[in-house]
């Protein structure tokens, strides 16, 4: 009896990890022919970059009803998010917001335009209060992976981007 | 009969079983309730007294001894802060914040989720007079916007850092003292506190002629005096976030002037509790 319910397990547990692995699959576009994972979560793709790419100041998650309310999001339209502000010395920022496929084609586009209105707001609060932060803020990194847009700013854009790109091909 | 009682080994470890239940039902309300956790807190009183005695109003300006209580009372929650305690931020029911981007760190990682913040980068009182707007809950609004659409019941001002360069300090103290006079006429029944600056790095402050501690005192004097005039309390955040030589621990901050998370976290804790 006890063989039994011990193989019953196995099995059950060996389907578990078929499907979670099915999630996002692969997908194209990967440098020749590497494939692409799409699977992930905004924590774990914020928390790479953040681990990964040069910040001069303490980078720190920030609740995402505050970000959505800041950055002027629908956020009952965003699946998952992940957002690190610095303490206020800095510019540098951190965001990642996913959407479900079936919101994809209308949501994208609406972060990518709240992306851009934040990088101005922040244009204008640091004009005469840091001005040398204005130098990441003019050169911000904003792409879209899959059904997620991402946003970085920081001194070495190519630094984020290559962060990115590591951790979707890897 | 108890022989009889005891010798069966079942009733002697349901007994053991009680026993144990009731030992560690008395730690956790002795936890809950602050009772001598470590040996720092042992000397304080548990938390449902002093906010019992803040309730009552016991505690007048003149009881230094009630009042140095409620201080080590607020700075020992504020530097082992109870992540699981729900209440920690009750007193900020109905409040509203009006400050600059160390608020805004506040606002952002304190935690602090039940009170409105009218805080951004470089603001100060001449920017919040002249009606600039920020975000508050998702809408742009100006602070006399919202001082009208809302009815607060504790107003926070915490302004003056991005003043500290101004060259009339009369000027700065006219205009923080037009803008407390805008908040007591706009919200008749709200407490108004005025917050006094929490001091720069040691490193900072020896670096910068501007941002430095001295300016932060003098400045922090004037707001003092401003405050007796204008018959509303002062509130120093500071204890939670200085070193014993009175500077912004360096663990804080980054840059000498703004703190992190942790350390937003401790200000909100303590100003809570000093300002139930």
């Amino acid at each position: 009896m006890k063989r039994l319910i011990v193989g019953i397990l196995i099995v059950m547990m060996a389907f578990a990890v078929t499907a979670c692995s099915d999630g996002g699959g692969e997908e194209g576009g990967g440098s020749e022919g590497t494939p692409v994972n799409y699977d992930f979560t905004a924590a774990e793709l914020a928390g790479t970059i953040n681990e990964n790419v040069t910040f001069n100041d303490f980078m720190e998650e920030v609740d995402p009803q505050t970000v959505y309310e800041l950055y002027g999001i629908d956020g009952s339209a965003i699946s998952d998010s992940c957002t690190y502000f610095s303490t206020g010395a800095t510019a540098e920022e951190i965001s990642v917001m996913c959407v479900d496929p079936e919101n994809a084609d209308s949501m994208l586009g609406e972060i990518n335009r709240a992306f851009n209105k934040r990088i101005d707001d922040q244009i204008e609060s640091f004009t005469d209060y840091v001005p040398a932060e204005l130098d990441k803020l003019k050169n911000p990194l904003i792409m879209e992976i899959g059904n997620s847009v991402v946003m970085v700013v920081c001194d070495d854009p190519d630094q984020a981007k290559t962060a990115i790109l590591d951790f979707i091909n890897q | 009969m108890l022989n009889v009682f005891f010798e069966n080994r079942f009733n002697a470890r349901y007994i053991m079983l009680v026993l144990l239940v009731v030992i560690l039902v008395f730690m956790m309300i002795a936890r809950h309730n602050g009772i001598g956790i470590n040996n720092d807190e042992e000397e304080l009183l548990p938390d449902f007294v002093m906010e019992q005695v803040l309730k009552d109003g016991v505690v007048s300006g003149t009881d230094e001894g009630i009042e140095t209580m409620i201080l080590e009372w607020a700075l020992a929650a504020a530097e082992h802060p109870d992540e699981k305690d729900v209440h920690r931020f009750d007193a900020f029911e109905g409040a509203l914040f009006i400050g600059d981007s160390r608020t805004e760190g506040m606002k952002f990682y304190s935690g602090v989720q039940n009170a409105d913040f009218f805080s951004g980068k470089s603001m100060n009182v001449d920017k919040v007079l002249k009606g600039a707007t920020v975000n508050v809950g998702g809408a742009e609004t100006s602070l006399q916007d919202l001082l009208k659409k809302n009815e607060y019941k504790k107003v926070y001002i915490c302004l003056g850092i991005n003043e500290l360069g101004w060259t009339s300090k009369d000027s700065f103290t006219q205009s923080y003292g037009t803008l407390i006079d805008q908040v007591k006429e706009a919200q008749p029944d709200a407490k108004v506190f005025v917050e006094l600056l929490f001091p720069v790095s040691a490193k900072k402050s020896s670096s910068d002629k501007v941002f430095n501690n001295t300016n932060i005192k003098a400045c922090n004097d004037r707001l003092t005096k401003l405050a007796e005039e204008k018959d509303v309390e002062v509130l120093d955040p500071s204890p939670p976030l200085v070193d014993t030589t009175g500077a912004l621990k360096m663990e804080a901050t980054s840059d000498g002037v703004h703190i992190n998370s942790d350390y937003c976290v401790k200000w909100a804790v303590y100003l809570a509790r000093i300002s139930m």
